[in-house]
């Protein structure tokens, strides 16, 4: 009985994935809203909109600013608990970090 | 090292890694490169002066300085970050709030990239410097840099 049940339902879901699936635009097709919509957006107004010539460096540090924010933490975090671990000596706190 | 050809050649060619590195981490918004490209060239020059002890100014207090770069570098980057803010925009804003554009394709331009490279190289130095620091460690002496 349960294995009925599952089967049934997991059936029900792929017919669901699969009718988003037959939906979707063709993988790399040149009207997909990626390359239709998002491409020119970007390459065409990266200059007006932050003055930047490079446009990968206007996505990095303009656009997606606060995600480099974050990319930035993460180095200082994992440095920070590098120098704990390594440094750390053996029956020794106060002049560890010296 | 003891080697006199890696220090020789180390003394000749560590200037120009450096020039270098500051070339890619100041032009980041004009070409390929950026922050953390030019800072990792930048802390690799400081590790290859320390391996091939090649004598610097400040090489003392090397240590703490790549403490004071490593927090301040990201503490600048929050200020520029609530600049934006105090002028009425969002969290990292660059030209709604008023960063001067400059003329596209100088080195000043860009609005807050070129501060902002500039201390995304320092503090990746500074991670590459501590790092090294950390792990080379077993070999100084009381935490003197000689390698």
């Amino acid at each position: 009985m349960r294995t009925v049940a599952s089967a049934f339902i997991l059936s029900l879901v792929a017919v669901v994935l699969i009718g988003m699936v037959s939906e979707m635009p063709r993988f790399g097709g040149s009207a997909n809203p990626a390359l239709a919509t998002t491409y020119p957006r970007y390459t065409g107004s990266a200059i007006s909109d932050t003055g930047a010539q490079n446009i990968v460096t206007a996505i990095v540090l303009d656009y997606r600013g606060f995600d480099t924010l974050g990319e930035t933490t993460v180095l200082f975090t994992a440095i920070l608990a590098a120098t704990l671990a390594l440094t750390a000596t053996k029956g020794k706190t106060s002049d560890s970090g010296k | 090292m003891e080697s006199t050809i890696a220090r020789t050649i180390g003394r000749l060619v560590l200037q120009f890694i450096q020039v270098m590195g500051l070339y890619i981490a100041f032009h980041g918004h004009l070409s390929p490169g950026g922050g953390f490209a030019g800072g990792t060239v930048i802390g690799a020059s400081l590790v290859l002066a320390v391996l091939l002890d090649i004598p610097f100014r400040g090489k003392s207090v090397l240590k703490e300085s790549f403490v004071l770069a490593e927090s301040s570098c990201l503490i600048v980057y929050v200020i520029i970050g609530f600049v934006g803010i105090a002028a009425g925009t969002g969290f990292l804003s660059n030209l709604s709030a008023r960063f001067p554009p400059g003329t596209p394709g100088s080195v000043l331009s860009a609005g807050f990239m070129v501060p902002l490279g500039v201390a995304i190289c320092l503090k990746v130095a500074s991670t590459i410097g501590s790092l090294f620091w950390a792990l080379a460690r077993e070999d100084t002496q009381d935490g003197v840099w000689n390698a």
